[in-house]
């Protein structure tokens, strides 16, 4: 599904360099929900942006259900879905009309399109405002609109880069749903973020990242067990510790 | 790589999008069609509005001597909104007041003047002084018409002279000039839509640009909608494609609005005037017009939309691409302001240089002197940039150090 092989990349302007991902390695299954945890700084974006193809690795590759990242990019777009923190919508368009822009973009033929978009209501419970402009929509609101974007091509691989952040509780509680329902649907996901609780609670791996480097590509019951540690920001500052 | 058909899902969009937004509405329509109206009625409004006020208002002429010279004190007093003070004989007392513009005028007639002289045939050869100061308009209106009255009157002495000596009055004529204009009314027409279309047309196919080139994508940075337009299956050179053809319609359309509004002005404007000049005048457009604004308007327009793109794409928000397109309206102005210059004629180096290129030909093909030669060369230099500036554009799009900048 998702493999990625000795990734580096390394940030050059005029005035510094900054190597934030140095020689990762890890895999991804079909249906497996994966989190990568680390802190502020620690590589996630950068790694989840080169997976999506926005950056080109320095060095290294990626593969995506077979095709490589710098080699077919179009095609690894076809198999994801991404979802940021910061993902805008279109302020002056409907939600109808988002669905349909991305959907005309991947292809999707007008009778299709049109079906999934009344799944998509139905499953985000999007009918009472989807033909309203996403300017006037409220943030929970926007949130769903935009889950319903990200999936309207039924991609084979989310990727979500802290979905979390920034968000309310029930706004939080929609994600951790969405990541849920996903999973039933045998989809993957690749989810960061630098709370340990949301990873427990939803994950079927961790791998840990800090300064560019994985740390620990493992499950939490595993990870609990080799350390003896239960309490998990205890457990969290003790892998980097340890393996730094 | 490149795929029409996404590009045109991403030109549609963009404009549905844009339309929607008012600003554009303002810069695309408003803007252009009423600027020239404006601009055109408003000046000259304007303009009649301060003449009828001066005009208005009483004169205040100072009269030193009045006494020696009661033909002018008398013509004087029968003019309208003038009033004499004849008691200040100092000078300088005078001329403070024309500074703080309690009077506009002094007429200094001398001491030893002498107006019998007149009456008896002699010619006094003395002279009338006017004092006033040039800095103000006002005081410069009303020495006019004080030149006017005194010109008359010396006309009439002149005369008077002239018989008493036995002469006629006609010797101060002995030949009459007569000035033939000889252009047609295309040249006059095209002459004064020449000077002014070039420059206005310039400006607003620039200006036009401006908004959607920052909006598309600064303003996509700066909403956060630029990634995930990124990771569509679209290419890049599909996004960049459709933003930029819908930049390119929006300029086009301004431009092509500032046309018909400076067309709808003009005429209008003559319907103001006599009949006379109206036929002379004549607005003439033609085929020739037309074609050579579309040949040149088209790669000028494709050269703004994608120099203004390229700015924009470098700023990370919507005010921090204002700071970097704003020099562009400076670097334009200037070759665009030539077609006002009476004296500069296009040439071959000319004919070579984008935007004076511009700036030229579309005031030849007015005045009716178009060189097809320099068409030609224009055309193919203003395809050559505007293919530079789009190829720029799109290396732009390409660096992940612009679109990922921190
Ligand atoms: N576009 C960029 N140019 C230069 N340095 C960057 C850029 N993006 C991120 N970095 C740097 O790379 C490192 C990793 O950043 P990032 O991947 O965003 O981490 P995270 O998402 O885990 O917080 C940081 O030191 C950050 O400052
Ligand atoms: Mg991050």
């Amino acid at each position: 599904m998702l493999e990625v092989i000795h990734l580096s990349k390394i940030y050059q302007d005029r005035k510094k360099t900054v190597e934030a991902v140095r020689d990762i390695s890890f895999q991804i299954g079909k249906g497996e929900i994966v989190g990568l945890l680390g802190v502020n700084g620690a590589g996630k974006t950068t790694t989840l942006r080169i997976i999506v193809t926005l950056l080109k690795p320095t060095t290294g590759s990626v593969f995506v259900n077979g095709y490589e990242v710098t080699k077919e990019p179009e095609n690894v777009r076809k198999q994801i879905g991404f979802l940021t923190a910061s993902t805008g919508l279109y302020a002056r368009l409907t939600g109808r009309e988002t669905l349909m822009y991305f959907g005309k973009l991947h292809s999707i033929p007008q009778h299709e399109l049109n079906k999934r978009i009344d799944e998509a209501i139905q499953l985000f419970h999007l009918s009472e405002f989807i033909d309203r402009k996403c300017d006037k929509l409220s943030t929970g609101q926007k949130q769903r609109i935009n889950l319903a974007r990200t999936t309207i091509h039924q991609p084979d691989l989310l990727i979500l880069d802290e979905p979390t952040a920034g968000l309310d509780v029930l706004g939080a509680k929609a994600i951790v749903q969405f990541i849920r329902n996903v999973k039933s649907r045998g989809q993957s996901v690749l989810f960061s973020t630098h709370r340990m609780e949301e990873a427990e609670s939803l994950c079927d791996r961790v791998i840990i990242i800090h300064q560019g480097k994985i740390l620990a590509d493992s499950t939490i019951k595993q990870l609990r067990a080799e350390s003896g540690i239960d309490e998990l920001q205890d457990l969290f500052l003790h892998i980097i510790d340890e393996r730094e | 790589m490149f795929d029409l058909k996404k590009g045109l899902t991403i030109f549609q969009k963009e404009i549905l999008d844009i339309l929607r937004d008012k600003r554009t509405i303002i810069s695309m329509i408003v803007v252009p069609i009423l600027i020239i109206p404006i601009l055109t009625y408003g000046v000259t409004w304007f303009a009649k509005i301060q003449m009828k006020k001066m005009m208005e208002k009483e004169a205040v002429v100072i009269l030193q001597n009045a006494q020696n010279f009661p033909a002018l004190r008398d013509a004087l007093q029968k003019e309208e909104k003038i009033r004499i003070i004849e008691n200040i004989l100092d000078t300088t007392a005078a001329i403070a007041m024309l500074r703080d513009e309690t009077a506009q005028a002094i007429i200094i007639i001398p001491q030893q003047w002498d107006s019998l002289k007149f009456t008896l045939g002699q010619i006094p050869y003395d002279t009338l002084q006017i004092l006033s100061l040039k800095t103000k308009e006002e005081a410069q209106i009303v020495v006019n018409r004080l030149n006017q009255k005194i010109e008359e009157l010396r006309k009439e002495y002149s005369k008077q002279l002239l018989l008493r000596a036995g002469m006629d009055a006609e010797i101060l004529k002995p030949f009459e000039i007569s000035q033939v204009d000889v252009s047609t009314p295309t040249e006059i027409g095209g002459k004064l839509l020449g000077m002014m279309l070039p420059y206005m047309l310039i400006l607003l196919t620039l200006s036009g640009a401006m908004y959607p080139a920052m909006d598309l994508t600064a303003g996509e940075k700066e909403r956060g909608t630029m990634e995930t337009l990124l990771i569509s299956p679209a290419s890049r050179l599909d996004i960049v494609f459709g933003k930029f053809l819908t930049i390119l319609t929006v300029s086009i359309v301004t431009a092509l609005l500032t046309i018909f509004s400076i067309f709808f002005t003009s005429s209008g404007l003559f319907l103001t005037i006599s009949e006379e000049i109206r036929t002379k005048l004549n607005l003439h457009i033609d085929f020739t017009i037309v074609a050579t604004v579309l040949v040149l308007l088209i790669p000028l327009s494709a050269t703004f939309s994608a120099l203004l793109m390229t700015l924009s794409l470098l700023a990370k928000s919507y005010k921090e691409a204002q700071s970097y397109v704003s020099p562009m309206v400076i670097v334009t102005i200037f070759p665009a302001m030539m077609s006002m210059f009476p004296g500069v004629k296009t040439n071959l180096a000319f004919s070579l240089i984008p935007i004076l290129n511009v700036s030229l030909l579309v005031k030849d093909a007015f005045t009716g002197t178009l060189e097809p030669l320099y068409l030609i060369t224009a055309f193919f230099s203003s395809i050559v940039v505007a293919a530079i500036a789009m190829r720029i554009c799109v290396v732009t799009f390409n660096k992940e150090s612009v679109l990922f900048r921190i």
